[in-house]
């Protein structure tokens, strides 16, 4: 699958997780790929990004990942966008939570670009 | 939990919170460096001198806290092997490193305590850089520090509970 020309936000507090997503999405073809520090920047990034693809963390300051998620399937103009959680706890209860929220996909760390690219095809298929 | 009788000292660092931070440290570095650490012991004597820490807490059925220390020697490569790019010691995402890294122990760490029947919330990493750097602790907490080895190079992780209205750390969920 191509992902050339598609477009992804990425938002994590961990710049260093920012980094290596963002690599990951490079080597997957992806064109423009923007960033931000946490929930609110993502969604104030949003606001002139139209973004094909959010990759998100869960655990953030200022705004966590599931209310990042539920500020984005309650706006009508970006409310379509695949979302893609990223988090360390693979409770149950967790992935419920983002389920029910609305992610369309969801992915433990660690992880690898095998595993990040098969969360996304289950995405884009 | 179980129903074994505990000490004042394991009410307070339940046996169940030790062992699952041991099979998270083999479990996690396994995935991330490709082998599997080495458990080396418990001195409390042993230090890893000039390195980097993440301290996470823990609330919920048990207080407690979370240190990952990683030392200079070994940090350089245990990053590279997290991120898949080098990692300069001096540079701010050296911090970033062994926070994220401490944050994915702790989700590992949280779901294995809640099949054991425990469930504890977790808190954002705080990030220390120093000389044999440790946070202050309640008088009295009980603590224990596990040393492993990897191929890449030394480990140290450090728990420490806390009594009844003692917190330990930062306040999870924050």
């Amino acid at each position: 699958m191509s992902y050339a020309g598609k477009k992804a936000l990425v938002v994590d507090d961990s710049s260093v997780m920012r980094q290596i997503i963002k690599k990951n999405l490079k080597e997957l073809g992806f064109g423009d790929i923007q960033d931000a520090e946490d929930g609110a920047a993502g969604l104030k990034k949003l606001g002139d990004f139209t973004a094909d693809l959010v990759v998100s963390d869960w655990n953030m300051p200022k705004m966590t990942g599931i209310e990042f998620l539920k500020e984005i399937r309650g706006n009508d103009k970006l409310k379509a966008t695949p979302f893609l959680m990223v988090t360390s706890e693979a409770d149950k209860s967790k992935i419920i939570e983002a389920v029910t929220a609305g992610v369309s996909q969801y992915i433990v760390k660690p992880f690898n670009a095998n595993q990040l690219e098969e969360k996304i095809k289950a995405i884009f298929k | 939990m179980n129903s074994t009788v505990l000490t004042q000292e394991e009410k307070l660092l339940p046996p169940v919170v030790i062992r699952c931070v041991q099979e998270s440290v083999v479990s996690i570095f396994e995935t991330i460096l490709g082998s599997a650490p080495k458990y080396t012991g418990d001195s409390e004597e042993k230090n890893i001198g000039e390195g980097v820490v993440g301290i996470i807490s823990f609330g919920g059925d048990v207080s407690w806290l979370l240190m990952l220390a990683i030392g200079r020697q070994s940090a350089g490569q245990i990053a590279s092997g997290f991120c898949g790019f080098d990692v300069e010691y001096e540079s701010p995402d050296m911090g970033d490193v062994v926070g994220e890294l401490a944050n994915v122990l702790a989700g590992d760490i949280i779901a294995r305590l809640r099949s054991e029947g425990v469930t504890t919330a977790m808190s954002l990493p705080t990030i220390m850089r120093g000389q044999d750097v440790e946070p202050l602790l309640p008088r009295g907490a009980p603590s224990k520090k596990m040393h492993f080895t990897t191929a890449q190079g030394a480990l140290m992780l450090k728990v420490a509970g806390s009594r009844p209205g003692e917190n330990v750390g930062r306040t999870p969920g924050t």
